[in-house]
């Protein structure tokens, strides 16, 4: 039976930390409940009945006791460990490296369905290998329109006329672009990143799906090109909406 | 106006005791009035044996161990095989193995595990110091007994990969059901890996 001191839910565990001796402090992105810290009793245990299930990138069915301050593990399900990607440092740095997305990005004890079920298929299709290097852009996109921060690629940020098909310079401080006859308006922004044309025009693909609130199946196929494009323009973009580096960034350059 | 009732030397030495790992304000309370009882010399000869260990306390330069001699006595030990390496993450975890007495050769230790969510990457760990030694020494086997969560499985898979061109033969100690436990309570993972690795009695 599931009382008010305790509740039951499915959730992913981004991250980690000591907490005490034997104790582990969870992170866990649950489905109904948005992101909590929990502590995991006597986790670091040999023993312990939690040690196998904390693990990072698990996806768990859990039990949790309100506590005063912190809540606590009661029970722990593995729902799914995702071996695949624990046993392939690439898809490991990229696992990672989304977890860390959402910890950045997403606040705590915000129920929030669409990142949790944005995450949960980048984790599937990363287990899978399934277009990995689309499905991490797809997965940081989405972040970046759930946060509220999605930029404006189809106009001029300054006089809103229409972009020409062209490379265009984004500037995270504006959150867009200016156009040609608009180029000298924000001269001081220095956080400037060169967009392909290609790449813009997967970006206004994507503002235009984002916008009409339709179910959307991402499947486009990105060139090499396109997708290294992409990457440069979210990692700047991520960092400077962060307002930090990713911890996990250098580990992802390193292995892949 | 926050007033604790100790006096300020009192309320250091409290702050001090709680820095220590499992030490809680409480019992950092306990332990700075217990010393303040006690007769003097009990808490010089604390402070003194303090501060030698940390005056006479080294890092071995061949395996990363704290000691007091370097080399450590492990590494000088001529009884133990020089040919197989044992790496470990914490020098916590060599003890762990040593107490076990089931192994007699070299060790080395990292001092950490790969956490790229923390932003620890290899070049924080003595892992280019373990390349050196590899290249140095005539070593057989190398064993991977870094923790079994998944940093330190990390950390094994990305010294594996670096590994695997050189012919040196890599292990890891087994995985599965601990001594005394039932099949029941072993969760999913544990008894996964248990049957994987299973053999012939």
């Amino acid at each position: 039976m599931v009382s008010n001191k305790t509740y039951v839910t499915e959730g992913l565990i981004l991250n980690h930390r000591d907490f005490g001796e034997t104790d582990l402090l969870v992170t866990l992105f649950t489905k109904s409940f948005g992101k909590v810290p929990v502590v995991a009793r006597r986790a670091k245990m040999p023993n312990s009945k939690f040690s196998s299930g904390v693990q990072l990138l698990n996806k768990v069915k859990v039990s949790i006791g309100r506590g005063r301050n912190l809540d606590h593990l009661n029970e722990c399900e593995i729902i799914d460990s995702f071996q695949t990607i624990k046993s392939n440092l690439t898809l490991l740095s990229k696992g990672l490296f989304s977890s860390e997305l959402v910890v950045n990005f997403i606040q705590d004890r915000t129920p929030n369905f669409q990142v949790f079920n944005a995450l949960e298929q980048n984790l599937n299709n990363l287990e899978t290998q399934k277009n990995i290097d689309q499905s991490m852009i797809w997965f940081q996109l989405q972040l970046i329109n759930v946060s509220g921060v999605f930029p404006e690629f189809m106009v001029c940020i300054n006089c809103n006329e229409n972009l020409k098909r062209k490379d265009h310079v984004f500037y995270s401080e504006i959150g867009g672009i200016n156009c040609d006859n608009c180029i000298n308006v924000n001269a001081d922004l220095y956080h400037g990143v060169t967009i392909l044309e290609d790449s813009l025009g997967f970006l206004r693909h994507i503002q235009r799906v984002i916008r009409s609130s339709k179910p959307y199946f991402f499947d486009k196929y990105l060139d090499d090109n396109t997708l290294n494009d992409l990457n440069k323009f979210l990692r700047i973009y991520l960092t400077y909406t962060a307002e930090r580096q990713m911890k996990s960034i250098k580990f992802l350059d390193l292995v892949n | 106006m926050d007033y604790s009732g100790a006096t300020p030397q009192v309320q250091r030495l409290i702050d001090e005791f709680g820095r220590l790992p499992g030490i809680g304000p409480k019992s950092a309370q306990r332990l700075a009035y217990y010393l303040i009882k006690m007769p003097e010399e009990i808490s010089l000869n604390l402070a003194e044996s303090i501060l030698s260990v940390k005056k006479s306390i080294v890092l071995c330069s061949t395996c990363f161990h704290i000691t007091d001699t370097d080399p450590c006595n492990l590494c000088t030990n001529t009884y133990r095989d020089q040919k197989t390496i044992c790496v470990v993450e914490q020098p916590l975890d060599l003890i762990a193995l040593e107490k076990s007495g089931s192994y007699n050769g070299q060790y080395h230790v990292l001092h950490g595990a790969i956490s790229p969510i923390n932003g620890i990457g290899p070049d924080d760990l003595k892992i280019k110091e373990l390349f050196l030694r590899l290249k140095n020494e005539m070593v057989d086997e190398v064993i991977l007994a870094t923790n079994l969560h998944v940093e330190g499985e990390a950390t094994a898979m990305y010294i594996n990969n670096l590994l695997a061109s050189t012919g040196i033969k890599i292990t890891i100690p087994a995985r599965g059901l601990s001594v005394g436990g039932d099949l029941q309570y072993a969760d999913e993972a544990t008894l996964g890996r248990a049957i994987e690795g299973r053999q012939g009695i």
